[in-house]
């Protein structure tokens, strides 16, 4: 993975000077709140329900051992013993005091981490598929373009005050596993008939109360033109996107009301002036950061792995080989796989993680995965490459701390926003929905139902993903009432869809058996090998509305 | 009215900003609204000895890019300091059209931006009414260096790293 040279370094390092400057100007106050708020805001702190809140960045999702054990400790020292794991690949603190701040980035310092750009109206952290590197249908990794745009948008000067946030994310898969699509900016990488390497470009996707699937306004952008497209793109979103409508604010509403010919045009006019005054990247440069993402070493050949004969002779439980047909991917390398590591139990809090979990996390790192770790935008964590050898023993190991549930992509590999537990925004609870749902559904059901998501918003803005999910639930307040709207159909990935709302919303207690009628629904009318989303194509949406309607 | 430089100095102010209806006093350095350069440009011409431009942030000078060069300053308007427009506006300035007269920025401005408004081609700050100058120089070294290519001298990362001048290079 990259490390930080010691240019990032004094980078990060004026960051917390700078922080702790507006902090103790805000406690003298020398700055109002509402002066405060975008300053703090652009360093990850929110100020929640009940405390504020830290957002601590983790770019496209690639952490170290060594981090992960740094996380550990401030979880400890500054909040209560655990973190939580997001869908932008971040790691989010609840019970910091605004006073600790400082102190806290000092400590993420040490292990070159930081709270940069983890919210505010500027460019986010850049993310990406948790198997880049290692994924069997990678074209090219994208990581080392996540990086050369985590440096070009950290501290843009241009670029720091946008109209609303910007979220960019890229894959070098066949297989989107980013979103893409649903991000101001996707990048797909693509090869052209010479075979040069470039991306094609998507802007203007979104979740939030205007869900919009991106628009290609780019088939090939040639791999070293990156940075002044980009540029020129947020340089037409500053100056043209809405400011007057917080809700009206973001690149997609742009994009819809310029047309996304008149945007396009807009884009390429500014390009074509601005890609002669930007010059490009040293290539040294770019070849330093490819060099920082080179393969580990992997042991060739790999040594085989038992068969299940053996290991079943040998007593291991079926449980390790529900986890390991969910949770272990097809990897690039023979004889290795890519682990994931659920923060989904039954009954638990998707993506949170306790510090002693992180702790063993990282020591399996260390033991089992060249001492690298992944966060995906499921709210899990992956082991990139791990020998098909230790598979078991790792499992054991896992599984000893609860982390070794065999849920990946499965029902109960629920996504939920925060929720009304921490959130100031939020109308509805969504942890308790989702709690409820991974203690209901039954290993049996869900291994018969295979690949199935269900996502969970507390609120329209959609933070849980509900646009983007086999079963959508958004949490909405009816005169002080918590109730869910379910909806059916959505899709983060290549066949991207936006999920259409069955009907009135229901009461809290009646979710549970909803999603369960749904399922049943789907297993009783599915044909040979089709997914839901298939079956949902060719019988509509009536058959579901009827299953869930008659359980009230 | 406080007006500082961008190494943090005050700077005694020659030009004076004229309100819309106020008649341009003769010979003397205006700073005027660009709707109304646009109207009565032949008057101003003659009239003052300098002429600058004020310019809100919905304003685009892509169609008087050809007479950008004869103003000796042009003054960007931040009406919130959470409205990066002028940003933009500067970059533009310095990067299409090679504007190297003075650019101020006015209005709404926290100390915590100067940096990124120097590095954007600002050269100079109308503080607001009630900061002390001293406070705010430290604003412009926030950071020592920075990752991208702009319109300042700032060290950019990449070439540290390779000891080129500049990206250009």
């Amino acid at each position: 993975m990259y490390s930080y040279d010691s240019i990032d370094r004094k980078i990060v390092s004026e960051r917390i000077a700078q922080f702790r400057g507006q902090v103790e100007r805000r406690l003298a106050g020398d700055l109002t709140e509402d002066e405060f708020r975008p300053l703090r805001l652009m360093n990850g702190l929110y100020l929640q329900l009940h405390a504020y809140m830290l957002r601590v960045a983790i770019p496209y999702g690639t952490l170290s051992s060594k981090q992960m054990r740094a996380l550990a400790g401030i979880s400890r020292k500054f909040d209560k013993g655990y973190g939580h794991f997001t869908t932008r690949q971040n790691i989010q603190f609840n019970w910091p005091k605004l006073e600790d701040t400082p102190d806290i980035l000092a400590d993420l310092a040490k292990v070159d981490m930081h709270a940069i750009q983890t919210s505010g109206n500027c460019i986010r952290n850049i993310t990406t598929d948790p198997l880049a590197g290692v994924a069997a249908d990678e074209l090219e990794d994208p990581r080392p373009w996540a990086e050369i745009i985590r440096q070009w948008s950290t501290f843009h000067p241009e670029f720091s005050f946008l109209p609303r946030k910007f979220k960019i994310a890229l894959t070098g898969a066949l297989e989107d596993r980013a979103a893409i699509r649903f991000h101001d900016i996707g990048l797909q990488i693509r090869k052209n008939e010479e075979g040069d390497i470039g991306f094609e470009v998507f802007v203007g996707g979104g979740q939030g109360r205007t869900p919009v699937i991106a628009k290609s306004i780019r088939s090939f952008l040639p791999e070293g033109d990156l940075l002044p497209y980009l540029e020129a793109i947020l340089r037409v979103y500053n100056l043209q996107g809405r400011r007057d409508n917080l809700y009206k604010a973001r690149i997609k509403i742009l994009l819809d009301a310029m047309g996304p010919e008149a945007f396009t045009a807009a884009v390429e006019k500014e390009w074509q002036t601005t890609r002669d005054h930007t010059p490009n990247l040293p290539n040294e440069e770019i070849l330093r950061i490819k060099a920082a993402f080179s393969p580990p070493k992997y042991e060739r050949p790999a040594p085989s792995a038992k068969s299940d004969d053996a290991l079943r002779r040998d007593g291991v439980p079926e449980g390790f080989f529900n986890w390991r047909r969910w949770n272990c991917i097809a990897h690039r390398e023979r004889g290795y796989r890519a682990v994931i590591i659920s923060l989904k139990p039954p009954g638990g809090i998707p993506g949170d993680a306790s510090a002693r979990q992180m702790e063993i996390i990282a020591s399996l790192a260390d033991s089992f995965s060249f001492g690298e770790i992944r966060v995906t935008h499921e709210q899990n964590l992956v082991l990139t490459d791990v020998r098909e050898l230790d598979l078991y023993p790792l499992w054991k190991l896992l599984d000893a701390a609860g982390l070794g549930t065999g849920n990946a992509s499965l029902a109960t590999d629920i996504i939920a926003c925060p929720g009304l537990d921490y959130c100031n925004l939020a109308n509805a609870r969504s942890i308790p929905i989702s709690q409820q749902i991974s203690e209901r559904l039954t290993e049996e059901k869900l291994h018969l139902t295979g690949p199935f998501s269900i996502k969970i918003s507390g609120c329209i803005n959609a933070c849980g993903h509900h646009h983007v999910a086999d079963i959508g639930i958004l949490g909405v307040d009816k005169k002080g009432e918590e109730l869910y709207q379910i909806m059916l159909g959505g899709n983060p990935g290549n066949n991207a869809a936006i999920a259409s709302i069955l009907g009135p919303a229901i009461s809290s207690d009646k979710v549970v058996e909803s999603v369960e009628s749904i399922i049943d629904t789907y297993l009783a009318n599915r044909q040979t090998k089709e997914t839901f989303s298939q079956t949902l194509g060719r019988l509509g949406t009536e058959i579901f509305r009827e299953a869930l309607y008659e359980c009230h | 009215m406080n007006v500082i430089d961008n190494k943090g100095n005050m700077i005694s102010d020659h030009w004076l900003l004229i309100p819309n209806l106020t008649p341009i006093p003769s010979e003397s350095s205006a700073i005027v609204s660009l709707e109304r350069y646009l109207s009565e440009k032949t008057e101003i011409i003659t009239k003052a000895n300098s002429i600058g431009l004020i310019v809100e942030p919905d304003q685009a000078l892509d169609d008087i890019a050809n007479e950008l060069n004869q103003f000796g300053i042009i003054v960007l308007l931040f009406p919130k300091f959470t409205d990066g427009r002028a940003y933009s506006h500067a970059r533009l300035l310095r990067q299409h059209h090679n504007y190297s007269g003075e650019i101020r920025a006015a209005g709404n401005i926290l100390r915590d931006q100067l940096f990124f408004m120097k590095r954007c081609g600002f050269d100079s700050f109308i503080l607001p009414d009630d900061k002390a100058t001293t406070d705010w120089i430290s604003g412009f070294s926030d950071f020592s260096a920075g990752y991208q290519y702009s319109s300042d001298d700032l060290p950019i990362a990449a070439c540290e790293r390779w000891n080129t001048k500049t990206l250009m290079d």
